[in-house]
């Protein structure tokens, strides 16, 4: 019989899964950026599964005695990943944006002394 | 090789700047009649493009604020896309006196530097700088000075001349945020030469400095990180000029 923090363990990761796959299939979220989401995921799954095999151990050598802990522990390191994956991304993006951005000045003054010339004539 | 005159362009970024841009431009055209002017309206929600379309400028209109960066280097595009054997960087504000870009570009054709930035600080001309603000810049000048090992009196002027090798490498990188005292630190590591002379600089005509008290210790530990971190990234050296 599995134990409340057991059923949390295995089944919070596991739902995370389930949600990040029907976001990919559904073209909700981009596969490169879902990659850690569902490296996280299936971390998660297999320490929490193989509980005495692979957590307990993992648990002793984090010198942390009670072994959920360790799961926590290594889940906050995910997301510390992926949230600087965030940021690495948006800082991609606003780069492209300023670029973008300075395209559409240019090419609208281009525009303007282009529309202003056949008026001329 | 060098043309009699030089094609110049004038940049000057603006963010709301109704105020005093009109007046500026004026300045301009009296000061360097030779000169083209692009206005860069960073995303102004005043009449700021209107007043430079209407004093003859060309106008790069951003969709949106971006920051005096990005907007400089729209302006650098600008030249570098057109051409152009000098650029002059003058705020909107009315803080720089167009009457003294002739002086930049005499020293920037005679020196043989690449930049010749306008300093407040080379003699005393009367500029009073509040002294929380010339602590700031008195640090960033000897901290700037320390690694390009050469005097930097004046690294937040924003009144410059770049020769068309500055022009290419600032189009190509430039700092997107505080850009003056980073850039600084860029063109040294690009291989870039750079020269001070002394200018008068004015209390600005209207609108609002992007400084505020609030932002002076955002503006230091940006600046200061940029350019120590900067220094640690592999640095693409400028391209000869032809």
């Amino acid at each position: 019989m599995m134990s409340h923090v057991e059923m949390i363990m295995v089944g919070g990761p596991v739902a995370l899964l389930l949600l990040v796959l029907e976001m990919v299939r559904r073209r909700r979220l981009r596969e490169d950026y879902a990659l850690l989401w569902l490296v996280t995921a299936v971390v998660l799954v297999v320490l929490a599964v193989a509980r005495d095999t692979i957590l307990v151990p993992v648990a002793n050598l984090m010198g942390i005695f009670y072994h959920p802990t360790a799961l926590f522990v290594i889940g906050t390191g995910f997301m510390l990943l992926i949230l600087l994956q965030f940021s690495a991304v948006i800082t991609k993006l606003t780069q492209e944006n300023h670029k973008a951005a300075q395209h559409i000045a240019l090419l609208s003054q281009r525009v303007s002394e282009l529309e202003r010339g056949r008026g001329a004539k | 090789m060098a043309a009699l005159t030089p094609r110049t362009l004038v940049i000057i970024p603006a963010f709301n700047e109704e105020a005093s841009l009109g007046k500026v431009l004026d300045q301009v055209r009296e000061a360097v009649p030779f000169a083209d002017v692009v206005v860069v309206n960073d995303g102004s929600a005043d009449a700021t493009p209107l007043i430079a379309t209407q004093k003859g400028a060309y106008v790069l209109s951003l969709p949106y604020n971006l920051g005096i960066g990005s907007a400089m280097q729209c302006g650098f595009l600008f030249a570098g896309e057109r051409g152009y054997d000098v650029a002059v960087q003058v705020d909107g504000d009315g803080q720089h006196d167009p009457k003294e870009i002739p002086d930049l570009l005499r020293t920037l054709s005679e020196t043989g530097v690449d930049i010749v930035v306008g300093s407040r600080y080379i003699e005393p001309r009367g500029y009073i700088t509040p002294w929380p603000r010339r602590v700031g810049i008195v640090i960033l000048a000897a901290i700037i000075s320390l690694v390009t090992r050469q005097r930097v009196t004046d690294p937040t002027s924003g009144f410059r001349a770049s020769n068309r090798r500055a022009v290419a490498f600032c189009a190509d990188d430039y700092p997107f945020d505080y850009p003056e005292p980073e850039s600084v630190v860029l063109f040294w590591r690009a291989g870039l030469r750079f020269g001070e002379i002394p200018v008068t600089m004015n209390a600005r005509y209207g609108g609002q400095s992007s400084i505020t008290p609030l932002r002076s210790g955002y503006y230091m530990i940006k600046v200061v990180l940029a350019i120590l971190i900067g220094l640690l990234r592999q640095q693409k050296r400028a391209r000869e000029s032809v």
